[in-house]
């Protein structure tokens, strides 16, 4: 059965998954449940999360198309052949996005007497109204162009909204001639305009550049207008998933290249046909890159609209993050965390725990270092302060700051060099390695004598994401966790090669390693007829190795149960390969984010924390962690994490063997939502009682299909 | 003892193909609690082996290395520290622009050390290990510690170590020598076997004669050797596992080792060695198995450092492998044992009595120790002049625990036993710096007394008194024989005692 080989059908196509997943995303955009101005910020997160996929993974595809690198993916598909199947889905995506936005948020905004004001009715004074903000605000910073047939065409930024215009020279007609403008940047997109003192009218940017064109082009005729924006291929990079002899091959093509050519290319619906052909010429760009949208091109302005004041009806109920009661009622936050180990789940659990932690440490005589990897950090992060404010009392502070985290590197330079000036140790991650693992550690000296307190976590160090973001941390003092954290900063600063560690598993060393080891051990148990059970909540499972892993830890008949948030190229419900697993994905108000991973491992029920998800990347091209749980209160929260997100129905879709996912069907069964329930406010109470009265013995959920 | 609690101290080993440093915290009981164990790779050991000097590139990163240790000391506060090189940089050349560099660079100070000294270390760690675990006996048993640079060997018969020897045959060695060799032959494997044999052929009588039933290993090496043999959290090592793993790697190659046992393709080069040292070695013996303490010579560091602060007598052990290595030595040499002896305790008698004069301290005391024993080894080179060969035979012989400087001491304290007193025109006297000669002087002065005092060889005065009087030592001899020989043997070293210490002997009874 072992030997047994898996074939291109068994795969599902990432990139396709992925675009699921943003279908998914959709969907909450859709819910009519979901409050008004939350499903805005949803349908604007599908705008950018397409942007973002565009200028990395289609980019990064359009380059081996280039490179004429011919390469199947495991699903059987050449990277030609996924442009296409992307661009078909993304077509049908944004079809749906604007049907959205035309047909269900436009006519729900209108209840709730906001208004996007079409041109043509518009009153006298909102007329002179536009006229006074263009002539004031918009025309300054207006840079309109007009190309001539032997000029070379205007770099037209990426991800920019811009107007084309067809021009007739007044003094000879027959010439017609490309003109555009960038709608500025720097203005809001969205302008609110006068109207009655119970309604909003908004009109967008281009809309009133559109109204005052006629004094950008003297002696020239408007034939017509038309917006567009196009996706350039942003990250010079090809993936890191890929392979080596991929890298070079399309780094020698890059080199060839012109730098950043057009992915996409989005115009108004109706353009002026001879306008698109210039478009298309100007940019070589395919039909197949082309969408003809529906309604204002880049929705991510709804994201403002979300923002405005008042309206709170329309939003989620603010989040009231459960203060930890084990650590108010102590003192010292360090004495709490010897008694014993504090497991944290934000944001249900507040985040500033963390940041007091850090905060307490800087200021703490007894604190003798401190040291801590930083991602992706806020943009005006307490963490970092507290940091700084740390080595100017004199601790060695050693911060490791990822530069190289995706669209965050200026942001991250700048802290980097904050840190610098106020004495800490910054090391700016690892040569060919991207530092993903979220580590925290404490030196300190009580009576005397060396102790460690170490913070591990699913999450980056973001005060502000950790509010909007499902993860885990986890408080020790446990002294093996101790050992392990200095060995890993030891490696990580470069201190010392990667030694023996005693609880940790640290990739690209031996996350694998340990990865296919468990599954396996878990396929043993089962082939002797044990009870075997993995369970794993992640948000990507992409990597072939440890799909087929599961596979035949599934035919072996060791049930699994996955709750992937995002891609998942794995296909469940294949016959004799993959029956036993299912698969499902939780969409809602938080992102989820937490990566655990449970295995049953006869009776011994091993439970992890990491900060990797089961892709290529994670388990061989960044330094990522993977902890154990064993803190018996601690277990008990992470197995009740598990429990309810299997358990929910409200947001989880199921992953069909076909690809699609389809909402649960909850006819005769219980509402459950499961973000919403870990935020009541009584969810920490119970549990924290319940684990100190039952400490160790509990029951794990055995099927999904039983609830 | 001092006032000093839970001192965080740190021990470095600039190593030869490992920077390696420990953090640890001392507790009361003398017991340590290791915080940090850190080890980079470097080439030291490659650079000297094979030219003689350390290149620049390795000075580069070996200074880069001991700068992040300097920081992760800082994190721990660290005052008190050791940092100690071994044969890499012991035999490089350029060793002293090296320990230059790392001192600018990095501020650490280090000290490099010869392998008598490194094995001190290692014993002294050992003893610890022995201490805690009692299963093991040193008696019959034999220490085989493989560094990158050399095997040392060690027999202990029941009344303690008898023999030590130290081969330039370690793994990393062996390696860069035959180098050559490796393209020109498939059984590579075979060929470096031979050289092993070859080196330690003078070792094989020694070993058939002594019986060894137990078996000590030590070195990083064996930690890989566990390893493979999936022995990870063991300590011990069987016959037949050692012999199953032998025939395998004599067959593989580096790469074919790499895949099949997981390991890096650096430590695959190294351990086909070391796995043939050990074979070699242990098949030479009646043990059944390797002991794997796993011990290192930071431990020993360590463990020195606590006993200084804490002044723990935990010297007495590592004192009596020195003493009983000494007299090993003196046997070989066909030394008058009783005479020795003698001589041995009546240095020791006059040091303590004599205290309030020279105000030496407790290793000195140890140098005129071992002067004493050794001191007529010389005459089995020839008679005359023997004070000169009893100096070259301690010289050029490996004490464990002396640095190459105290050999030297040692060496000119035994030559002078007789009534030649030290001049300058004596260059083995002259190259002592102010402080050495005084030092060598002092102890020669008592040691010519002592000496004397069985010039006869019949140790005829069976005790001494001293009593102390203003402007002289009276120094009574007590004895029922005819002790003229001795006397007037006495008379003729007073006068160089007398100018050394500032004090008269006056001779009574």
């Amino acid at each position: 059965m072992n030997n047994q080989p898996f074939l291109s059908m068994h795969f599902i196509n990432r990139e396709l998954s992925w675009l699921e997943f943003n279908e998914r995303v959709l969907e909450e955009a859709k819910d009519t449940n979901n409050p008004l101005l939350e499903r805005l910020k949803f349908l604007s997160i599908v705008g950018s999360n397409l942007d973002e996929f565009f200028m990395t993974r289609v980019a990064s595809l359009q380059d081996i198309v280039e490179a004429n690198f011919m390469k199947v993916d495991p699903s059987g598909l050449s990277p030609k052949e996924q442009i296409s199947e992307i661009s078909a889905r993304t077509h049908k995506q944004v079809f749906d996005m604007y049907n959205c936005y035309n047909r269900s948020l436009k006519k729900s905004l209108k209840k709730e007497n906001m208004y996007f004001i079409k041109t043509k009715d518009l009153n006298e004074i909102q007329l002179n109204f536009i006229r006074e903000y263009y002539v004031n605000n918009v025309f300054p910073v207006l840079t309109p162009m007009v190309v001539n047939k032997n000029q070379p065409s205007p770099l037209i930024l990426n991800k920019t909204l811009n107007i084309s215009l067809l021009l007739e020279d007044i003094t000879c007609p027959d010439i017609l001639l490309f003109g555009t403008i960038q709608v500025p940047s720097v203005l809001n997109r969205l302008v609110e305009i006068p109207s009655l003192e119970s309604e909003k009218s908004f009109l967008l940017l281009e809309e009133i550049i559109k109204l005052n064109l006629a004094s950008l082009f003297d002696n020239h005729n408007i034939i017509a207008t038309g917006c567009y924006r196009i996706t350039r291929n942003a990250f010079l990079d090809v993936d890191e998933d890929e392979s080596e002899d991929l890298l070079t091959a399309v780094q020698l093509s890059l080199n060839q290249r012109k730098w950043g050519s057009a992915i996409r290319l989005e115009v108004e619906h109706g353009i002026n046909p001879l306008l698109l052909k210039i478009l298309e010429e100007e940019l070589e760009i395919s039909a197949a890159a082309e969408y003809k949208i529906s309604g204002p091109i880049d929705l991510t302005f709804l994201m403002k609209l979300s923002a405005l004041k008042g309206y709170d009806s329309l939003r989620y109920k603010p989040i009231k993050p459960n203060p930890f009661t084990s650590l108010l009622s102590e003192d010292d936050i360090f004495q709490a965390i010897s008694k014993q180990d504090i497991l944290l789940h934000h944001p249900y659990d507040s985040f500033d725990m963390i940041v007091d932690l850090v905060k307490k440490a800087a200021g703490d005589p007894n604190v003798l270092a401190i040291k801590q990897t930083l991602y992706r950090v806020s943009g005006n992060s307490p963490i970092i302060e507290a940091l700084a404010l740390a080595a100017d009392n004199g601790k060695q502070v050693t911060v490791l700051l990822e530069l190289k985290a995706r669209f965050d590197e200026q942001n991250n330079i700048t802290w980097a060099k904050k840190l610098e000036t106020a004495g800490c140790h910054v090391i700016y991650g690892l040569v060919g390695l991207k530092t993903h693992c979220k580590i925290l550690l404490i030196v300190r000296r009580e009576d005397g004598l060396i102790k460690r307190y170490v913070h591990l976590g699913t999450g980056n160090y973001n005060d502000v994401t950790a509010k909007l973001y499902t993860d885990i941390g986890l408080l020790t003092s446990n002294p093996y966790y101790g050992a392990d954290a200095s060995a890993i900063f030891n490696t990580l600063s470069g201190c010392s090669s990667p030694s023996h560690l005693y609880k940790m598993t640290l990739a690209p060393i031996s996350l694998r390693r340990k990865f296919l080891a468990l599954i396996q051990k878990e396929t043993e148990y089962a082939k002797l007829g044990k009870r075997a059970r993995i369970i794993a909540k992640l948000n990507s499972l992409v990597d072939k190795e440890i799909i087929e892993a599961l596979y035949h830890a599934s035919s072996a008949g060791v049930t699994i149960d996955l709750i992937v948030r995002g891609i998942c190229c794995l296909r469940p419900k294949i016959p004799s390969i993959s029956e036993h697993i299912m698969v499902k994905s939780i969409v809602g108000r938080f992102l989820e984010h937490s990566r655990i991973y449970y295995f049953y491992g006869d009776g011994e029920e091993l439970i992890f924390l990491s900060s990797a998800d089961l892709m290529k990347r994670n388990l061989d091209r960044r330094v990522e962690l993977l902890f154990p749980v064993e803190d018996p209160s601690a277990r008990e929260k992470v197995m009740k994490i598990l429990d309810l997100a299997l358990q929910d129905t409200s947001k989880s879709r199921v992953l069909n063997s076909d690809g699609t996912y389809t909402k649960i069907d909850k006819r005769g069964k219980e509402t459950i939502n499961s973000q919403e329930l870990f935020l009541s406010p009584t969810f920490g109470e119970t549990l924290s009682d319940e684990a100190t009265h039952t400490p160790t013995k509990f029951v794990p959920i055995t099927s999904f299909k039983g609830k | 003892m001092k006032k000093m609690r839970n001192e965080v101290v740190a021990a470095i080993n600039v190593g030869s193909n490992f920077l390696r440093m420990s953090i640890a915290q001392l507790n009361t009981d003398g017991t340590l609690k290791i915080l940090e164990d850190t080890s980079l790779p470097n080439n030291i050991g490659k650079d000297t082996y094979t030219k003689g000097r350390i290149s620049p590139k390795t000075i580069k990163e070996t200074c880069a290395g001991l700068k992040g240790f300097s920081k992760l000391m800082k994190d721990y506060r660290v005052k008190i520290y050791r940092a100690v090189a071994t044969s890499g940089l012991h035999e490089a050349d350029n060793r002293d622009y090296i320990i230059e560099q790392i001192r600018l660079v990095a501020g650490i100070d280090v000290e490099i050390i010869n392998n008598v000294q490194e094995r001190f270390l290692i014993y002294k760690a050992l003893r610890n290990y022995l201490y805690e675990c009692n299963n093991i006996d040193l008696t019959d048993s034999m220490i085989v510690n493989l560094t990158s640079g050399g095997v040392e060997v060690s027999m202990y018969a029941a009344d303690g170590l008898k023999f030590t020897e130290y081969i330039k045959m370690g793994p990393l060695r062996l390696r860069e020598i035959l180098s050559t060799l490796e393209t020109k032959t498939i059984s590579f494997p075979k060929v470096m076997e031979e050289y092993i044999e070859s080196k330690i052929y003078l070792l094989k009588p020694k070993m058939k004669k002594m019986h060894i039933k137990t078996f000590i290993g030590l070195g990083v090496y064996l930690r890989t050797i566990l390893e493979m043999c999936n022995l990870e959290n063991h300590s011990y090592i069987s016959k037949e596992r050692l012999e199953e793993l032998y025939v395998e790697v004599r067959e593989m190659n580096t790469d074919q080792m790499v895949d099949a046992y997981n390991i890096s393709s650096a430590n695959a080069e190294l351990l086909l060695p070391a796995v043939l040292l050990f074979h070699s070695f242990l098949s030479k013996t009646k043990a059944v198995g390797i002991y794997a303490p796993m011990i290192t010579n930071r431990q020993g560091i360590l463990y020195g450092l606590i006993d200084k602060l804490y002044e723990i007598p935990r010297k007495s052990n590592a004192e009596n492998d020195i003493i009983s290595s000494v007299w090993y030595m003196a046997e070989k040499y066909g030394v008058d044992k009783q005479h020795a002896s003698y001589v041995e305790r009546m240095s020791l008698l006059l040091f303590d009595k004599t205290w309030k004069y020279h105000r030496l301290g407790y290793q000195e005391k140890l140098y005129l120790q071992v002067a004493a024993i050794l001191h007529d080894s010389g005459n089995y080179v020839s008679l005359s002049e023997h004070g000169n060969h009893s100096s070259n035979i301690i010289r050029t012989q490996s004490i464990m625990g002396f640095s190459d400087k105290e050999l030297e001491l040692i060496a000119n304290i035994a030559k002078y036993h007789t009534t030649r007193i030290p001049t300058y025109s004596d260059p083995s006297y002259y190259l002592l710096s102010h402080h050495e000669k005084i030092l060598v002087s002092k102890l020669s002065s008592l040691l010519k007394i002592a000496e004397s005092m069985d010039i006869s060889h019949m140790q005829k005065i069976s005790d001494i008194e001293i009593l102390v009087t203003d402007d002289a030592l009276q120094l009574r001899l007590i004895s029922n024989k005819e002790i003229l020989l001795e006397k007037w043997d006495i008379s003729n070293n007073v006068e160089f005692f007398q100018e050394v210490m500032g004090i008269r002997i006056k001779l009574k009874g």
